[in-house]
């Protein structure tokens, strides 16, 4: 699924810079979780990571992971930090105002998977 | 033998703002190797979650990074308090880390599993002069042979 068609469908914001590539980027998989301990456990492939933990560490969590696209749900805000870190690693940086259980249903309904899991 | 190159560096204890800048300067170094890709995250994974252990719950210590011809080599020491049970940290779900661990999306009880889970050869002592575990990673695909 494309970063255009999730932001479409979640009326989402991008907190990054906008291009062709952002846009155009395609995601086959997602996960959803505010522990990013779990994150580190279970993700092992290029997903959609729907959040609510806004901080540093959930940047950092991407980049050990290389996962390109991170979504805070319930309107969480990162501060510039938080943006300056996914700039400097090429996070592509999306918000939205649904909580995480409407983003999860909206988007598993529109056809993007969970990873394969547990 | 091969001694490889040696990268030593020190983690505070309790600095929540910077943790994960040992771990990013890893990842980078490697990344600069030509290294397979998976393999540069399987380390990463293990280093940030090392450096987040020594953050949390370490009176502090160091990560060093060993690059032989073969191998990656991880090793975390600190300088206590230790582990009071190893075993009990081994499991999935168990976890002393502290609320603000938590509020850092930290503190799961997967630290070492997953550690355990994303090298190839791992090994934890632990005592109350403090902890140190060892990661190894094979980088040739048949280990040289």
């Amino acid at each position: 699924m494309k970063v255009s068609v999730i932001i479409n469908l979640i009326n989402a914001k991008l907190l990054t810079e906008t291009s062709e590539d952002v846009l155009n980027k395609t995601l086959s998989s997602a996960f959803a979780s505010d522990l990013m301990s779990d994150v580190l456990a279970y993700v092992n492939e290029d997903i959609l990571l729907i959040t609510g933990l806004a901080h540093v560490q959930t940047l950092r969590t991407a980049e050990m992971l290389d996962i390109q696209v991170v979504l805070f749900a319930r309107g969480k805000t990162p501060d510039e930090t938080v943006i300056e870190l996914a700039k400097q690693n090429n996070i592509i940086l999306l918000q939205t105002a649904y909580t995480t259980y409407e983003v999860s249903g909206i988007l598993y309904q529109a056809g993007l998977p969970s990873i394969n899991c547990c | 033998m091969d001694q490889g190159i040696n990268f030593t560096y020190k983690i505070e204890s309790d600095d929540f703002i910077r943790a994960g800048r040992v771990s990013s300067e890893i990842k980078k170094c490697l990344s600069q190797l030509h290294l397979d890709s998976k393999l540069i995250r399987l380390v990463a994974i293990c280093a940030y979650e090392a450096e987040m252990n020594l953050v949390i719950h370490s009176y502090g210590g160091e990560i060093q990074l060993n690059i032989t011809n073969d191998h990656i080599h991880l090793t975390s020491t600190d300088v206590g308090p230790g582990i009071k049970s190893v075993e009990l940290a081994m499991k999935e779900g168990y976890s002393t880390a502290s609320e603000k661990a938590r509020e850092m999306g930290f503190g799961a009880g997967m630290g070492l599993p997953n550690m355990k889970k994303h090298s190839d050869i791992f090994s934890i002592v632990s005592s109350i002069e403090g902890t140190t575990i060892k990661m190894s990673y094979l980088t040739t695909p048949f280990g040289g042979q």
